[in-house]
């Protein structure tokens, strides 16, 4: 492989928010000098009460609960390790993420591939003396990564949410695994998929896999794939219920609060997880599957042939998201807006160097690609093997 | 797998249009109880319609968006501003170009009579490349600014505030100026025209692919955008010229008039030439009428005169005033029905397939030479977008044809029955000649208006009195012409009932028709993509349609009650400018952009058979109330249902989705 190419270890953060909130965002990305980001289109979901017509006249039972879908972006950044937590208080306080309903930031590791490295003595002299806040610490959480058919995730969204699980946010992909070698008979098997991301606390990740499993079918031919990496959470989206408050606090914060004193989520297990044991907070993960999520981000229109090669070369299948990419003003320059896309790839860990060949092979840090590969750990991975 | 992707696409079609379908149907047949007429014929047609429409929505997502939108993303990154330009410029003249419905507005000149409308004679005939080219920059110079929008940032807001009201006046302008009025509706149409079931779904797509490079976070907002200006500055530019040939036109006049020497340099300017000009004398003015128009020099024969204004006779529309939405619906949806000659029946289908092709090929070479020769870039998934681009042909063929022959003739048949609702309609297929009829027949009433005349006539069920007409007597004769006349559907009801029960006809039916519109089908699936479905393509169908009902509706109201074009018209349109103050930059071209839509293939042939029937019997027949009425109020309903979901947004946003 070239010898330019450069390997890091860095963090990457991944916030969910509210589209409204993206210009605060941006300010306080720009504010602390992070030399660009990624930001994919989705939405956050709830279970919305809604009082009904006649509600007034007959009380409330007449009121109906639906599932609300909120416009979402979900910005993902890299930075050194050292410099994650005060860049997630500092967006976690810009966009008021503490307030429930807002949005989600995590943080996990990730091994990172490209030509030319990010310059990050910017960020180091803006986030250099921020003063950790006091008391908040991330938590041990797992992001569950689900993909289904176009139109078959509310379902799931929504026993999630009933069962209070976490909020789902949700993005649209287009499918690239069996249908590509279908020839033109491909354009009868729908491309379109929803990829859904469910953070929970580690200690539930078993029961919602097993959830999304029995509700989506995932253990049927052709239906989808779920896979699960652990992640640091700075924030929390908990608001899986809007309407009428009734106390002073909303239920979730109560759980929340119930959460910190007990140390864990486990006092809130309402089932057994199939085949897990409760597990203490910090404890280490599942027996590793020896799985890493092999993603690689490029110019608009570059993915398509790359995964095709990746492939051939043993991956599966792949999810494609379309990726906006926003780079801060520098002097005399506007700021650089362009179009890019990411494909996760559930790959063995054995498979990465072989993928990373192809990838450089086929152009992936070659000039105009704007490439880059992130390799991260999957806990677990599950779809339909035959 | 072919067959189950088959059956999901033809039945979401299906089901798009079966509510229309049954509507129709059911009105026909239960409300006014009169069989459909070729009821097998229409059944074949709707299915071709359904047919057609499955295949050109698979096509335009297959084949024609992919490929806008990848312009939209590359073009930007390969050429400066001025590629951009250039690139916009040519695809919305191409556009214009391709777009059939624009030959026929060509072709409607022939039925145009030029002492009646001038300008609209002229416009569509001698001056008609001047027509073309005015639609042509206005759709190239909307494209352009469209796209500069998106790379400059700007917003919508201020192209529809300056717009609109220079549209409006200038309408009413042109309205109260006898020379230009004509071309009035003609410049609306224009820009109902070029915003085709192609062109729509292509510029969206291209919006989409300039959003993604520049972002949506900024002014410039999610895509849309462009269809609003392609659908105005036509008209403006249509407008425009209208006003600038004005000076050289003679006002409307009788044909006397119109041909009098002392006109003659405006008369000329219209038709073009001296012959031209005493060849449509000939054909309308009397001999003495003609020999004063055309002294003959010494010895010189004058034209024969047949009296005979066969332009008007052979028309389809009946021109001059075939103005607005007729004029549109005829350009939009389709050739000329009923044709008792071979060729006429070969070219029902063949004018179909060749509109198909003139508006999905040009527009895509257009864009694979700039993708392929000017970027350098490889045309990905070629094999799907060749099919794709097979399928939005067929599609469009299949759609034509069965629009001509299924729901267009139902909508006719429908529509001609309307007016029953609130006047006795003749029947004249059911009338009967009646010999040896005498005076002694007749059977004389006095009433408060004097005595009236019925004659006593043999009935199926046994002797009837009908009222007597001495216009169908022939007393030489004693041969008596009877017409059965069906009484109003709600006779011994106030009148203004018949024409409220008219008024919920076509808010129904405009719902209906909206609901089957292609175009509007791929705004929505765009809309649904570019939100992640937080806004689903059926809420906006569904807005829209509302909002299209509500149009037609007060459309019609201005005809059947009289109401002045300025009451229906400035109040929605103010109160649209004031929503669009207060509403997000994504919203606001979602709503305006239905605009652009609604005038679609689907809606309007419809709206025209209802306006057929209705107008005929009210004696006006002036789409462009109806046309830009059931252009706005969609704009209205997609901006409320924006403010609501915005307001909801933030609430959830303060309050965390709580309420006290």
């Amino acid at each position: 492989m070239d010898a330019r190419i450069e390997r890091e270890t860095l963090s990457k953060l991944h916030c969910t928010i509210p589209s409204a909130l993206a210009p605060a965002l941006v300010e306080a990305l720009e504010g602390m000098g992070i030399p660009e980001a990624y930001v994919q289109r989705g939405k956050q979901l709830a279970l919305e009460e809604r009082r009904g017509l006649l509600a007034p006249l007959f009380g409330s039972n007449l009121g109906r609960t639906e599932l609300a879908e909120d416009r979402a972006e979900i910005w993902r950044f890299h930075l050194p390790r050292e410099l994650e937590a005060a860049a997630a208080w500092r967006v976690a306080e810009a966009c008021d993420l503490f307030l429930p309903g807002r949005g989600s930031l995590f943080a996990e590791d990730v091994s990172l591939l490209r030509a030319a490295p990010a310059d990050f003595s910017a960020a180091r002299a803006a986030l250099a003396a921020e003063a950790p806040l006091a008391g908040r610490e991330p938590k041990d959480f797992t992001v569950l990564c689900c993909i289904v058919q176009r139109g078959l995730g509310d379902p799931l969204s929504r026993t999630i949410l009933e069962m209070g699980l976490c909020v789902p946010a949700v993005s649209f992909g287009l499918g690239m695994g069996l249908r590509n070698r279908l020839g033109l008979l491909r354009i009868t098997i729908p491309v379109e998929k929803e990829v859904m991301y469910f953070a929970v606390p580690s200690s539930d990740a078993p029961l919602v896999a097993g959830v999304a499993v029995r509700k989506a079918r995932l253990d049927r031919p052709g239906q989808g794939f779920i896979y699960r990496y652990p992640v640091r959470a700075y924030a929390v989206n908990n608001l899986v219920r809007r309407g009428g408050r009734r106390h002073v606090a909303t239920m979730e914060q109560v759980i929340e609060a119930l959460d910190e004193m007990r140390g864990s989520t486990e006092w809130r297990r309402i089932a057994a997880a199939p085949g897990s044991k409760p597990r203490q907070p910090g404890q280490a993960g599942e027996p590793g599957k020896n799985l890493v999520c092999f993603s690689l981000v490029c110019d608009e229109g570059r993915a398509t042939e790359l995964v095709k090669a990746a492939m051939d070369s043993g991956a599966g299948g792949a999810t494609l998201v379309q990726l906006g990419h926003r780079a801060p003003a520098r002097e005399g320059q506007a700021p650089s807006r362009h179009a890019r896309e990411t494909c996760d790839l559930i790959v063995p860990e054995e498979l990465v160097e072989p993928l990373e060949e192809v990838m450089a092979a086929g152009g992936l840090f070659g000039e105009g690609a704007y490439g880059l590969v992130e390799v991260t750990r999957v806990e677990r991975a599950l779809t339909f093997q035959g | 797998m072919v067959g189950g992707y088959a059956r999901a696409k033809l039945g979401a079609q299906a089901t798009s249009i079966a509510f229309i379908v049954l509507y129709l149907v059911g009105v026909q047949t239960l409300v006014f109880r009169m069989p459909v007429a070729n009821a097998l014929g229409v059944a074949l047609g709707i299915g071709a319609v359904a047919a057609g429409l499955a295949l050109f929505l698979e096509g335009l997502f297959l084949g024609v968006m992919p490929l806008g939108e990848r312009c939209g993303l590359k073009l930007p990154t390969r050429t400066g501003t001025a590629g951009i330009v250039v690139f916009s410029l040519v695809l919305g003249v191409v556009a214009t170009l391709a777009e059939p419905a624009i030959g026929f507005l060509r072709g409607l000149g022939g039925t145009v009579e030029p002492w009646r409308a001038p300008l609209l004679y002229a416009l569509l005939n001698r001056l008609s490349p001047l027509l073309v080219a005015a639609v042509a920059a206005g759709v190239g110079v909307a494209v352009v600014f469209g796209v500069l929008r998106f790379i400059k940032g700007w917003s919508l807001k201020p192209f529809i505030f300056v717009l609109t009201p220079i549209l409006l006046a200038a309408t009413f302008f042109a309205e109260a100026d006898p020379r230009v009025a004509s071309a009035a509706a003609l410049a609306w149409d224009s820009g109902g025209v070029t915003t085709g079931p192609v062109t729509v779904p292509l510029v969206i797509a291209l919006g989409v692919g300039l959003s993604r490079l520049f972002g949506e976070d900024g002014e410039a907002g999610n895509g849309l955008g462009v269809v609003t200006l392609a659908s105005a500055l036509p008209v403006l530019a249509v407008l425009l010229l209208s006003f600038a040939l004005a000076p050289r036109l003679p006002a409307p006049s009788a044909p006397e008039a119109f041909f009098a020497p002392a006109a003659r340099e405006k008369a000329l300017f219209v038709l073009g030439s001296e012959a031209e000009l005493e060849r449509a004398a000939a054909r309308v003015l009397s001999p003495a009428a003609l020999a004063a128009a055309f002294p003959a020099p010494d010895g010189a024969e004058v034209p024969a005169a047949d009296g005979a204004t066969d332009g008007a006779a052979d028309g389809a529309v009946s021109a001059p005033g075939a103005t607005g939405a007729e004029t549109a619906a005829r350009s939009k949806a389709l050739p000329a029905s009923s044709s008792g000659t071979q060729a006429q029946a070969a070219q029902a289908w063949t004018r179909p397939l060749a509109d198909a092709l003139k508006a999905v090929i040009p527009l895509v070479i257009v864009l694979l030479v700039v993708l392929r020769l000017i970027l350098g870039e490889k045309i990905q998934n070629a094999d799907e977008l060749l099919l794709g681009l097979v399928f939005a042909v067929a599609g469009m063929f299949l759609f034509g044809l069965g629009m001509d022959r299924g729901l267009g003739a139902l909508g006719r048949q429908a529509g001609n029955a309307l007016p029953a609702a609130y006047a006795p309609v003749e029947r004249t297929e059911e009338s009967r000649l009646l010999r040896g009829v005498g005076e002694a027949s007749l059977v004389k009433a006095a009433g408060e208006e004097g005595v009236a005349e019925y004659l006593l006539i043999e009935e199926e069920r046994g002797p009837a009195l009908v009222p007597f007409d001495r216009g169908r007597y022939d007393a030489a004769t004693g041969d008596y012409l009877h017409v059965p006349v069906e009484r109003p559907l709600l006779a011994g009801m106030p009148d203004w009932l018949g024409r409220a029960a008219v008024l919920l006809f076509v808010f129904v039916l405009g719902i209906g028709a909206t609901l089957a519109e292609p175009s509007l089908a791929a705004l929505g699936a765009t809309l649904e993509e570019i939100t992640t479905g937080t806004y689903k393509s059926a809420a906006l169908v569904r807005t829209v349609a509302i909002g299209v009902g509500a149009g037609m509706a007060a459309g019609f109201a201005r005809i059947l009650f009289g109401i002045p074009l300025l009451w229906i018209l400035v109040p929605p349109y103010a109160l649209a400018l004031l929503l669009t103050a207060f509403s997000a930059e994504d919203f606001t071209a979602i709503a305006w952009d239905s605009a652009g839509v609604t005038t679609g293939p689907v809606t309007v042939p419809l709206v025209i058979a209802a306006g057929l029937g209705i107008g005929e019997s009210a004696g006006v027949v002036d789409g462009f109330g109806v046309v830009a009425a059931a252009s706005v109020f969609p704009v209205l309903a997609v901006l409320a249902s924006g403010l609501a979901i915005r307001a909801r947004g933030r609430r959830n946003l303060d309050l965390g989705g709580e309420e006290y």
